[in-house]
C-alpha cells in the first residue's frame, strides 16, 4: 500500500499591493521632481534711513560699495566713497581670489557691516553679476575634509534702479 | 477492455507573472525621484531661449509672481508672455500685469499683504547674456508696483 504524500504549496508573496503603492508614490514625486536645481539670490531695493547723532557719534559706517565696470571693480569705502582697492581682470574673468581676500580684510574691521552695494555698468553681464553676488554673500574655505562657510556681506542692494 | 478514456478537467490554472524585475526598476525610479525632491514651493517653468546663470547658492525659492526674459528679450510674467523689453526705464505691459497680480494677491489674503505692505517678493528668471541695463529696468518697474524683494533665479553649480 502505498500512501499519497500531500505536496507542500508554497505561499507566494503578493506584490500587487507594494507595486500599487510604489506607482502612487512615484507619481507623487514625478509631479514635485525638479530635474534643474534652482535656487534664489536675494537682494533688496535700497532704503533710506536717516542715522540719529549718537549713531553717528559711534564707529563711521563702512559704506561699502563696489563700482562694476566690464573690466576692472572698484573697492570702495567710507563716507567719502574713497577706492579701497581695483580689482582687475584675468583672461575675462575678474580675480574674484583678490576680491575675496580684500572683502574679508573689511569684514575683520567691520564684523557688524553686512551690507554692500553694487553699482554695476549697463553693459556689464547678469552671469558676471550674479557670480559677483556668490563672492560678496560667503565665504568657502577648505579646513581639511570640510569646507567652512563664513558670512561676508549679506544685504546686496542696487543702486539707482 | 475499454480503455476509458478518463477525460481530466484539468483545472485552470491562473499564469504567475513575475513581477520582481519590474519591482526592481521601480524601486531604481523611486530611489532617482526621491533624489531629485523639491522641497520649495516654487513651481518654474523656464522659457524657450532662456539659460540660468550659475551660482553657489543653497537657498530655496518661494512662491511668488515670476518674471522671465530670455535671450531675445521677450518678456513673461507667470508663464504668461507679455511683450518685449522696451526702451526707457520703465516697461508699461511689466507694470500693468503686476499691478493685477497685487490687486489679486490683496484680495485673496488682505491681512497678510497689508503687513508687507510696499515690501513684497518678486522672483526674476533672466537669461545670462542678459545685461545690467536690462536688469534694472525690471527691478525699477517692479519696485514702482511695490514688488522690492527681488529674488534672482539661479541654477545650482557643483
Amino acid at each position: 500500500m502505498t500512501t499519497r504524500r500531500k505536496s507542500k504549496k508554497v505561499e507566494k508573496l503578493n506584490l500587487i499591493p507594494i507595486l500599487d503603492a510604489i506607482f502612487i508614490f512615484i507619481f507623487f514625486l514625478l509631479m514635485s521632481a525638479q530635474f534643474i536645481d534652482i535656487y534664489q539670490v536675494g537682494s533688496d531695493a535700497p532704503v533710506t534711513s536717516t542715522l540719529t547723532q549718537e549713531q553717528e557719534d559711534k564707529k563711521k559706517p563702512l559704506n561699502l560699495s563696489l563700482v562694476i565696470t566690464k573690466n576692472y571693480i572698484l573697492v570702495k569705502g567710507g563716507m567719502d566713497s574713497r577706492v579701497i582697492k581695483k580689482i582687475g581682470m584675468t583672461n575675462g574673468d575678474y580675480e574674484i581670489n583678490e576680491l575675496k581676500e580684500t572683502l574679508m580684510s573689511l569684514k575683520e574691521k567691520h564684523p557688524k557691516e553686512s551690507t554692500v552695494i553694487f553699482k554695476p555698468s549697463s553693459n556689464v553681464k547678469y552671469e558676471k553679476i550674479v557670480a559677483l553676488m556668490d563672492t560678496v554673500k560667503e565665504f568657502h574655505k577648505k579646513v581639511g575634509n570640510r569646507v567652512a562657510k563664513k558670512d561676508l556681506f549679506k544685504k546686496i542692494v542696487f543702486e539707482t534702479i | 477492455m475499454k480503455k476509458k478514456l478518463k477525460l481530466k478537467k484539468r483545472e485552470k490554472e491562473l499564469m504567475d507573472i513575475d513581477i520582481t524585475s519590474l519591482l526592481d526598476i521601480l524601486v531604481i525610479l523611486l530611489v532617482f525621484l526621491l533624489k531629485s525632491y523639491n522641497a520649495s514651493d516654487l513651481k518654474l517653468d523656464l522659457a524657450k531661449g532662456l539659460s540660468l546663470p550659475n551660482s553657489k547658492s543653497r537657498l530655496l525659492g518661494n512662491h511668488a509672481a515670476i518674471v522671465q526674459v530670455n535671450k531675445n528679450k521677450e518678456l513673461f510674467i507667470n508663464n504668461k508672455k507679455i511683450g518685449n523689453l522696451t526702451s526707457g526705464r520703465k516697461i508699461a505691459s511689466l507694470e500693468t500685469e503686476l499691478k493685477k497680480i497685487k490687486e489679486k494677491e490683496d484680495e485673496e489674503e488682505p491681512k497678510k499683504n497689508a503687513k508687507k505692505k510696499n515690501r513684497r517678493n518678486i522672483n526674476i528668471v533672466l537669461d545670462r547674456e542678459l545685461q545690467y541695463k536690462d536688469m534694472k529696468k525690471i527691478m525699477h518697474t517692479a519696485a514702482m508696483v511695490g514688488y522690492t524683494n527681488f529674488k534672482f533665479i539661479v541654477k545650482g553649480d557643483y
